[in-house]
């Protein structure tokens, strides 16, 4: 059996959808496009069945990509069931995907979802009448308490039986019968302004909303770097040095002879034992943990919108809108993330602006956790001065792009959430997706990176290589030789540039130099493989020569100025 | 005749939409955020220089970038005194 999800957008398809069928979930991409769907299988007694979490729609007339997706799938002949998600507090507009769906020649039940706001909202809708008048099963559901999914699964059956499907409508006619059935079903009685509603309008209103974002944002920094700093410090540092570094260190040293060179990699210099534990998990992952936390809870709280709305003049100025605040933001966690949820953007030459940015010069959080690790402890200011110039960056080359290439600016149009509590499992998923895919996939190369190190600083390869780059590294940037062992581990992946220097003795200047030559320089390894699929070997190509020039000029001017300043 | 658009529209004002100037993908594009002929709006906040309007409709909130506010007719409505303020 084969079962689809349907509903418009943020009607909490998905919450219903990992109720349904529990972990063991597969997500591809709709093929020949860049939408992606979710398929997993629910499994009981009565039933088994194949369900696929269908990309959100509004209309079967599609506006956009993903609509088209949708449709291609419900066409794709071999549906048995449709359960339409719609939202309770949104029932008028949410109804036009279900008339339309009860046109089609498939059977529908219908998942009222979001009942528990209505109450409290004052909106009162009579199930009974309402599910005679769209004569298909209806189960009022509360996806994130489970209130509801096991009547839904137990009224399945009750879907199959043959309906007549309602004869097509036109646009007219649809929203004249969702006006009939609205005006039978639902009464909405006059409320009391409410504290989250006074609090939407001072969080949206520029006079008010303005300085509320900027002290979020400050305040959202600061608790990102105190949670990972506190992290590290106080619980990571402790635990890897107390419990985990001693026993390798004697183990290593009983078992390897002295003056062998094995013994140098395990738990020398980078000692890949040593460094290739301790970098990715206390150095970067506490950063991590925080930045992913914070941004679930600005995310799930229904504040980002609101963020999106009052950037969007700035956005507009880099050649983007409000809407591309998300995957601006999770660049700022993960480039690889950020890149794939650009996919959402209108425009390839919005995307294009976006990425070309974010390879440049949006520091990844694990590349931030260097940064601070490297900084914080020396110089704030200097930390500071650091991200005001990529942050500058960001803004004239963004304004340059948006200049040069061809094309104009989408409107930015879209619904600003109620405030919500955010819900504690849901971002618990939220952070875990994040951190899994981070242990799974990066930390095997922060492993390789560091071994990769080990091996040429023992056999004294980075010795020949730090005097190729001398003229580069010495001359230019002012830093000691040996730092040009971060250019080379920098194109692994993007914080190893900066845990090297963590290894060196540097003046202020230097700290501040290096740490933009690193945020500037290529992106990691990572990033390649889905720059190439997504944007082609040519834009590749054009990324890693913008970046390497882009960091030398950036860094070797800020050591002229600093040179000639003091 | 002059024609009202959203974007006239000062913070508090209501109004009832007239018309949707533009093809039907556009049409549809507001109808799924449930901006239709006939429904009642209210002005929230716009951004300032030249940003997103902000409008309350039928209890949403929704953000309207100026391309498409200028493509939206309104006609006032004055306002109804509340009772409970
Ligand atoms: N209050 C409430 N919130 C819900 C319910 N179902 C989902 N949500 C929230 O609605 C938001 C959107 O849900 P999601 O599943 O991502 O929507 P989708 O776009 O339809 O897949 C999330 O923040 C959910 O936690 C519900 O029944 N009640």
């Amino acid at each position: 059996m084969k079962i689809l999800l349907m509903g418009n957008p943020n009607v909490g398809k998905s919450v219903i959808f990992s109720r349904l069928t529990g972990i063991n979930v597969i997500a591809s991409n709709y093929p020949g496009t860049t939408v992606e769907f979710t398929k997993g299988f629910l499994k009981t007694p009565e039933l088994t069945a194949e369900i696929i979490d269908v990309p959100g729609a509004y209309t079967l007339s599609p506006t956009n990509k993903a609509e088209e997706v949708a449709v291609e799938m419900l066409n794709a002949g071999n549906t048995d069931l449709v359960i339409n998600v719609i939202d309770a507090t949104h029932l008028e507009r949410n109804l036009y995907l279900t008339l339309s769906l009860l046109e089609q020649n498939i059977p529908v039940i219908v998942a009222l979802n979001i009942w528990d706001e209505t109450k409290h909202l004052g909106i009162d809708i009579d199930l009974q009448k309402l599910e005679s008048l769209l004569r298909v099963p209806l189960v009022p559901t509360t996806a994130v308490t489970d209130e509801g999914l096991e009547e839904l699964i137990s009224r399945i059956p009750e879907a199959k039986s043959e309906l007549p499907p309602h004869p097509p409508r036109t646009d007219d006619e649809r929203w004249a019968e969702i006006g009939s059935i609205i005006k039978q079903v639902q009464t909405i009685t006059h409320r009391h302004h409410t504290f989250t509603e006074k609090l939407s309008d001072m969080t949206i209103k520029p006079a008010t909303g303005i300085p509320i974002a900027i002290l979020v944002a400050l305040l959202a920094f600061a608790l990102i770097i105190a949670i990972g700093m506190g992290l590290r410090r106080f619980v990571l540092l402790p635990f890897f040095e107390g419990f985990i570094f001693p026993p390798i260190r004697t183990g290593v040293t009983a078992i390897v002879p002295e003056g062998i060179i094995v013994r140098e990699i395990l738990i020398g210099h980078f000692g890949v034992l040593i460094d290739g534990i301790g970098w990715p998990l206390a150095l970067v992952l506490p950063y991590l943990l925080a930045f992913y936390l914070i941004l679930a809870i600005l995310e799930d709280t229904g504040y980002l919108s609101r963020l999106a709305c009052l950037l969007d003049i700035l956005f507009h100025r880099i050649g983007t809108h409000g809407g591309a605040v998300i995957p601006f933001l999770l660049g700022f966690g993960c480039t690889v993330g950020g890149i794939l949820s650009s996919r959402a953007l209108d425009t390839q030459r919005e995307r294009i602006i976006v990425v070309t940015l974010m390879c440049m010069a949006i520091p990844c959080a694990a590349q931030t956790g260097a940064i601070v690790a490297l900084l914080a402890g020396r110089s704030i200011p200097a930390l500071v001065i650091v991200y005001i110039i990529a942050f500058l960056f960001i803004l004239i080359a963004g304004m340059i792009m948006n200049k040069l290439l061809i094309g104009s600016t989408p409107t930015f149009f879209m619904e600003i959430p109620t405030y919500r509590i955010p819900n504690l499992r849901a971002v618990a998923k939220k952070i875990w997706m994040q951190v899994s895919s981070y242990l799974f996939q990066a930390v095997p190369l922060i492993v390789f990176g560091v071994f990769i190190a080990a091996i040429l600083y023992e056999t004294g390869i980075l010795y020949h290589i730090g005097i190729l780059f001398k003229p580069i590294v010495v001359g230019l940037l002012g830093l000691p030789a040996e730092a040009s062992v971060g250019l080379i581990l920098g194109i692994i992946r993007r914080e190893l540039a900066i845990a090297v220097l963590l290894n060196l003795d540097l003046t202020i200047v230097q700290l501040i130099v290096g740490s933009i030559v690193a945020l500037f320089y290529i992106p990691c390894a990572a990033v390649f493989p889905i720059l190439i699929k997504e944007f082609g070997v040519k834009y590749a190509i054009f990324i890693v020569l913008s970046t390497i020039v882009i960091a030398f000029i950036m860094g070797g001017i800020i050591n002229a100025t600093f040179a000639l300043v003091f | 005749m002059d024609e009202t658009r959203l974007f006239d529209l000062s913070s508090g004002e209501t109004a009832i939409i007239k018309h949707l100037a533009g093809g039907q993908r556009f049409q549809r594009r507001m109808a799924a955020l449930g901006i239709r002929v006939g429904k009642t709006v209210r002005q929230i906040t716009s951004q300032p220089l030249r940003g997103p309007i902000v409008i309350e409709i039928d209890r949403s909130l929704i953000a309207v970038g100026q391309g498409m506010a200028e493509k939206i007719v309104v006609e006032a409505i004055e306002p109804i005194k509340k009772i409970d303020e």
